[in-house]
């Protein structure tokens, strides 16, 4: 049961491998529309928060072990408000961060998760509000998205409406993503294998939020 | 709205700090190990263990070697809508090499080619980017396979095929250079005797190169 709750977890990560950020075809379709395109903008939103790795493998860790659905509503909202900040605010004021460097907290943040989980913050009397931190980490996610989509040439016309399309998308996207995670969750707590695997997971978590990182960082390092 | 204070059951009951200590240095020394033998390869060519290359991994990063044979003749793809120019005045050529205005005549060059039984010859004609030949060649004493094709300089085996005859006594046509590069002719002789290949290239081209007998 658990071996094969596993494989659908690998199921939901594998995306990993397809992309990640706008690319090919669809950076050439951004690239040539001018004026306001609100489902395909909406639609490349939640296609990069579904196949985004390092957001899915931070929403796991988010929700791993919220059991009451107001409390993963809670979470999801404020990780929401987070990313969508600075989405819209760095994408309309044309904020060029540093893509590697957005990344590479991106992968900070699932280890941070990862090690809260593990109660490792706990077991050096560390207090940190969850809630503010889902938040804020929230803001380095939506600086991701929006250096992802301002490596586009967005026309200047009906930039606003387009980029408010995409945010749209991003949390269709995100609640799209939650669903399947939660249910997987669900399924596999079910099982006795959960309270036995769930610390062996969170470090598994962990461990793909430090290859992030080290992507990223060898990343900044390497193309400079 | 109420709020867990503590999220996870390992929050309620930590882990000894040797356990946690334990783990993160197992998620570390994963990670780098993925990093080093697998990500680095892959994504940037870095392999200092040898590991990536040897999985095949940092063959992802090689330099693309691509080939860009264009639609230089026609010409219609690259037609772009424009306003309707005034009474007498011209809709500008979407694709100017269509017409090519020089100075000298065009050039003129005849091959003579002996081929002994089963011995093969290659002669290719260097040209820039949609220059314009005409050609026409026969056999006498046999039939031969012939390969009309080109292929840019360096680019190995890579090759485009304009025509190929199983076996035959004669060709003749135009080309347009779709990319600068050899074009040319391969033949082998089919026939249980010598035979002779006459060849006349005519048009606008940088020079010829005549292979001789291949190996």
């Amino acid at each position: 049961m658990s071996r094969w709750l596993l494989a659908l977890w690998g199921c939901l990560l594998i995306p990993a491998a397809w992309s990640h950020g706008v690319e090919g075809k669809d950076a050439t379709y951004l690239e040539s529309v001018s004026g306001v395109h609100f489902i395909p903008l909406m639609y490349l939103g939640a296609k990069h928060m579904i196949t985004g790795y390092d957001h899915l493998l931070f929403l796991a860790g988010v929700v791993f072990f919220l059991y009451r659905l107001r409390d993963v509503a809670l979470f999801a909202t404020l990780f929401a408000i987070g990313h969508s900040c600075t989405l819209l605010f760095g994408a309309l004021a044309g904020i060029h961060a540093n893509a590697f460097l957005v990344d590479a907290i991106i992968g900070l943040s699932v280890v941070y998760k990862a090690l809260e989980n593990i109660g490792a913050f706990r077991r050096l009397g560390i207090r940190i509000d969850a809630r503010a931190a889902v938040a804020g980490f929230g803001l380095a996610h939506g600086f991701g998205l929006a250096t992802k989509l301002q490596d586009l040439t967005l026309s200047k016309d009906g930039l606003v409406g387009n980029i408010m399309a995409f945010n749209l998308g991003v949390e269709l996207g995100q609640i799209a993503a939650l669903t399947i995670i939660l249910l997987a969750l669900q399924l596999w707590r079910r099982s006795r294998a959960f309270n036995e695997l769930a610390y062996t997971f969170n470090v598994l978590i962990m461990m793909a939020g430090m290859i992030l990182f080290g992507y990223q960082i060898a990343g900044s390092l390497l193309s400079a | 709205m109420s709020l867990p204070t503590l999220i996870s059951p390992f929050e309620a009951d930590p882990p000894s700090a040797k356990r946690l200590l334990k783990s993160i240095a197992w998620a570390a020394v994963g990670a780098a190990i993925v990093l080093v033998t697998i990500v680095l390869p892959a994504e940037f060519g870095v392999d200092p263990t040898k590991i990536g290359g040897a999985l095949g991994l940092t063959a992802m990063n090689a330099p693309k070697r691509t080939l860009v044979a264009e639609d230089v003749v026609g010409g219609n793809d690259n037609y772009t809508e424009g306003a309707i120019p005034g009474p007498g005045q011209p809709i500008p050529l979407p694709n100017p090499a269509v017409v090519q205005v020089k100075s000298a005549d065009a050039s003129v060059k005849t091959f003579f080619v002996r081929l002994e039984v089963d011995q093969k010859t290659e002669i290719k004609v260097l040209l820039d980017k949609a220059q314009v030949i005409l050609y026409s060649w026969k056999v006498e004493g046999g039939d031969v396979y012939s390969d009309f094709h080109g292929h840019e300089p360096n680019s190995g085996q890579a090759f485009v095929r304009y025509e190929e005859q199983q076996s035959g006594r004669a060709g003749r046509g135009s080309l347009v250079a779709p990319f600068a590069g050899e074009h040319g002719w391969y033949w082998l002789n089919l026939a249980d005797n010598p035979v002779t290949i006459t060849l006349e290239v005519r048009g606008y081209y940088r020079d010829t190169v005549d292979y001789g007998i291949l190996e």
